[in-house]
């Protein structure tokens, strides 16, 4: 493994930082192309506040619809940029070097992503700071601290901002080479102030290892609790198939299975469009496939777990919503699509060595992972809530709406504006993390097989 | 690098260690003697006790439950040890060599385990009337599928380690003068030679054996959980359960292995293939399971908690907050509190004494933790109620409880020290593929390990 290619510090940064240096076709293409679904979901959000939520499909008893599935399904693909950057550099794996800007990065776009949902959900997303300014105890009504959906914008806000000093203290050495090659442009003056004065003496590169090695282990108890809050929204009440105790770690196993694969996705789309040939090679996306087959068995284990023990009491009304779930149409379908493109497809596929090596069969099975994974989302949510109350005379049911699904698919469309923005301004790959793997680069002759190897880090 | 890269001491090579690891294998002095007597005394004990317990047969169920969270223990320690070796290959962690056949040679203990769970299924009530996951389809259950689940796991682990032993036992063979143990050491070898299809067999079964042991570990614990604690507590619906069980079992299985390292490392003189890196290694994900340990016990916690039903409610106060909430707390200190104080220091971490005292802790703790979850279920008189009649009272053990828990752990100690002179307990093949795969080199003004990876 690891036949590392051997580059020049300079060839490194001519090739790192060449969209931010030029601006090709390609990417105004996309960037207006991507701009454009995104106005187009802004108009829907404005039409919606307009209008109120009437125009969505969320009617008694269904009040947590496709918002509340998408604002969902964005906080797991922000574990992603965690799960590799943090978790891979205190391990250190010689294989995340490329990876772990473009995740990183992904991880703040997806939680702003996320951010914006429970905001449209609310209808009147100004309301909300009625809710939050002054916090009032006193007559003892909503909002209540003792409620998970209290600590949901705590966890995100936290989970948002250290994510964004990780990235930032890991960008600082490369503004510092921008900074170094854009003088007398009007760049310079941004990144001078950005790199906080960098000029890589070893004193600032052993703060800059500490941070690091400090952010990794402090926020990953953040990545943890983050997903398992978003679960607790649904785990504390008593809402039939959602009162479970499995879910906070079932949530934060099937975030990392989607974040992951979302990874993996980003980096063959990068590879091709950035023509990063030199830095992401079949290894990168063979390792993140290894990955993905212990996540996933990991998380198959906990949906056997929720699925027998929902079944284990045998009381009624959670028999309804598994019923519901897997035989009644139009569910029972979606069930079937969920599970076959989150575990059924994917997996098997990827204990085939040419299929992880493969960045066409990789990018098509890690999309697959997260229409499913939506998919399991909505089914999680909505069926739960489609059900007979007390008061209730008949099932309810749920369509979402041409608004909601407008602004689902501006979601999906924001997400890669904003890295695409940010490529513009910032490398996707590291510039310094690159320069360290190539010195650590060596190799040990046994017989007449030159092996490749590495410098122990410590 | 470390600063103990300057000192770096010279890489032994692979027959230094090989004639090292076989002349402590042919040791038969009487120290080693000494310690199989005392072992063998506590595990007579032991069957003292069991057949006390026999003698007064199962229509009591209470007292099996000491049984059961011994035998509970030992999976969640002994037995779940080869999953760390399994674990390690597949990673391709260098560290691992010194300490994989430690691990393997565990699984004897598997064996232990399934003797002690036809008195433990003996002692269940049917299944009818009572919640369980065997649900209109029992074929025999739970019985017959507890005995294939577990014999399977210990199966699995027996064909682990045999595969992997294969090229020490041929060095084994070789080495050793004539006697009952060579000619056994030699039948077991297989008339390996070391050729490359040999070895390409060894490499792809180890993945094989490897792999299905860390499937069938967790199936087994979900066995454990759900017939012989959740099945028993009338009102208990606890998904994350068998979860918990198996973050358990890899926190014991790291505790484990810390502690037999250090103690091979102070009696037996095993210093030069358990040092500090290997201790280090393994003190983080430690770390990392004690960690998940309180997060999975939290995340019950708080769905049961928050939803206010009456009969969760009741199980909450019976398992944490009433009847056991003296063997809560001392699992939540020993097997959270210490260690996240103690392993978050780096010092601590760097060294044997740090994490082999944690993890000696955490034994402690596990094997009250196992009380706490088995014991309380045993004690239920009537498991086909929906939900707990009363807050029934905490169970202290009897002598015969005492005598099956000491013989218990003797036994699996006993098995390891016996099987340890069939089976060289450091992987010599391993040991020394990772000598040639490693070299010294200067960097910039220091020395530093360079380290290939081969496949």
């Amino acid at each position: 493994m690891y036949y590392r290619r051997t580059l020049t510090d300079a060839q490194i940064n001519r090739e790192l930082l060449h969209v931010v240096f030029t601006t090709p076709m390609w990417w105004i293409v996309l960037v207006v192309s991507l701009g454009l679904v995104v106005a187009v979901a802004v108009a829907a959000v404005g039409y919606m506040f307009n209008q109120g939520l009437g125009v969505t499909g969320l009617r008694q008893p269904v009040f947590w619809g496709f918002f509340i599935t998408n604002f969902v399904f964005w906080v797991g693909i922000s574990h992603a940029g965690v799960m590799i950057s943090a978790i891979l550099r205190l391990s250190q794996a010689e294989w995340r070097r490329p990876m772990v800007r473009a995740a990183e990065i992904m991880t703040v776009f997806s939680l702003m992503a996320a951010l914006t949902m429970p905001l449209v959900h609310a209808g009147r997303a100004w309301r909300i700071f009625y809710w939050i300014f002054p916090y009032d105890w006193s007559r003892g009504i909503w909002p209540d601290t003792r409620s998970p959906l209290i600590w949901d914008p705590v966890a995100i806000f936290t989970y948002l901002i250290s994510s964004s000093l990780f990235v930032y203290t890991a960008l600082i050495p490369d503004l510092a080479v921008i900074r170094d090659r854009s003088k007398g442009t009007w760049r310079y003056p941004m990144y001078a102030i950005l790199s906080l004065g960098w000029h890589g003496s070893p004193h600032q590169w052993k703060l800059q290892g500490i941070a690091g090695i400090l952010l990794s282990a402090l926020i990953l108890p953040v990545f943890v609790s983050v997903h398992s809050i978003v679960s607790w929204d649904f785990g504390v009440s008593l809402v039939p198939s959602w009162h479970v105790t499995v879910f906070a770690p079932y949530f934060v196993i099937g975030a990392v299975h989607s974040g992951v694969s979302a990874v993996v996705t980003l980096m063959v789309i990068m590879r091709k469009l950035y023509h990063l040939e030199n830095y992401i090679w079949e290894e990168h996306i063979d390792a993140l496939a290894r990955l993905l087959i212990v996540v996933a068995t990991g998380w198959f284990f906990l949906f056997w777990l929720d699925f027998v023990f929902a079944l284990w009491t045998r009381e009624e009304q959670e028999m309804v919503v598994w019923n519901l779930r897997l035989f009644e149409a139009p569910w029972g379908w979606l069930f079937l699509t969920f599970f076959i493109t989150s575990y059924v497809i994917p997996v098997p596929l990827w204990l085939f060595k040419r299929v992880r090596r493969s960045f066409t069969w990789m990018l098509w099975t890690s999309l697959l992972v997260n229409v499913g994974m939506w998919l399991e989302r909505f089914l999680i949510i909505v069926p739960g809530l489609v059900r007979k109350g007390p008061l209730v005379f008949d099932y309810g049911s749920y369509r979402p709406s041409i608004i909601e699904i407008t602004i689902v698919v501006g979601t999906l469309a924001l997400v890669p504006f904003l890295l695409l923005l940010f490529s513009k301004f910032f490398p996707l790959i590291p510039l310094w993390e690159e320069k360290e793997g190539q010195k650590l680069i060596d190799h040990i002759q046994l017989g007449n097989v030159k092996v490749p190897a590495l410098v122990k880090e410590h | 690098m470390a600063e103990a890269a300057h000192e770096m001491r010279p890489i032994p090579t692979h027959q230094e260690v090989a004639l090292d690891v076989l002349a402590r294998f042919q040791d038969l002095g009487a120290r080693y003697w000494g310690w199989v007597t005392v072992l063998g005394f506590l595990f007579v004990l032991g069957i003292v006790g069991f057949v006390i317990r026999l003698s007064a047969g199962f229509d009591d169920r209470s007292i099996w439950g000491y049984h059961v969270a011994t035998m509970s223990f030992i999976v969640t320690t002994f037995l779940a040890m080869p999953m760390i070796s399994a674990g390690l290959r597949l990673t391709k962690a260098n560290w691992r060599r010194p300490l994989t056949r430690v691990t393997e040679n565990m699984s004897i203990t598997g064996l232990l385990v399934v003797l002690m769970l036809l008195p433990a299924l003996a002692a269940l009530p049917p299944l009818e009337g009572r919640r369980n996951i065997w649900f209109d389809f029992p074929l025999g259950a739970p019985g017959v599928w507890n005995v294939l689940g577990f014999g399977n796991l210990a199966l699995m682990g027996l064909a682990l380690l045999w595969v992997l032993a294969l090229p020490d036992l041929a060095a084994a063979r070789d080495h050793l003068p004539p006697s009952a143990r060579q000619r056994f050491i030699a039948w077991a070898s297989l008339g390996w030679v070391g050729h490359l299809r040999q070895w390409r067999v060894l490499y792809a079964a180890s993945l094989v054996f490897g792999g299905g042991y860390l499937i069938a570990y967790p199936l087994v614990q979900s066995l454990l959980f759900a017939d012989f604690h959740a099945g028993l507590m009338p009102g208990l619906k606890d998904a994350i359960g068998p979860a918990r069980a198996v973050v358990h079992g890899v926190q014991g299985a790291l505790a484990m292995t810390i502690v037999v390292m250090y103690v091979m490392r102070r009696l037996g003189g095993y210093e030069r293939y358990f040092s500090v890196e290997q201790f280090w290694a393994l003190s983080k994900p430690l770390l990392a399971f004690s960690l998940f340990w309180f997060y999975f016990w939290w995340a019950s916690f708080l769905t049961f908690w928050y939803g206010r039903l009456p009969g969760e409610t009741d199980l909450i106060r019976f398992l944490v907050l009433n009847s056991y909430l003296g063997p809560f707390i001392v699992s939540l200190v020993l097997n959270f509190i210490v260690p996240l104080v103690a392993l978050i220091w780096s010092p601590v971490r760097r060294s044997a004494w740090g994490p082999a005292f944690v993890s000696a802790g955490i034994l402690v703790g596990t094997f009250v933790n196992e009380v706490r979850i088995y014991v309380s279920a045993f004690s239920i008189e009537d498991p086909t109620l929906h939900a707990l009649d009363g807050i029934p009272p905490g169970q202290w053990p009897e002598a015969p409880d005492v005598l099956i828990a000491i013989g218990g752990i003797a036994g699996c100690v006993l098995l390891f020290m016996l099987v340890s002179k069939i089976v060289p307990v450091i992987s010599m093949w391993e040991v020394g593929e990772g000598l040639r795969l490693t070299k010294i080199r200067r960097y910039l003004n220091r020395q530093v390990r360079v380290i290939a990876k081969s496949h």
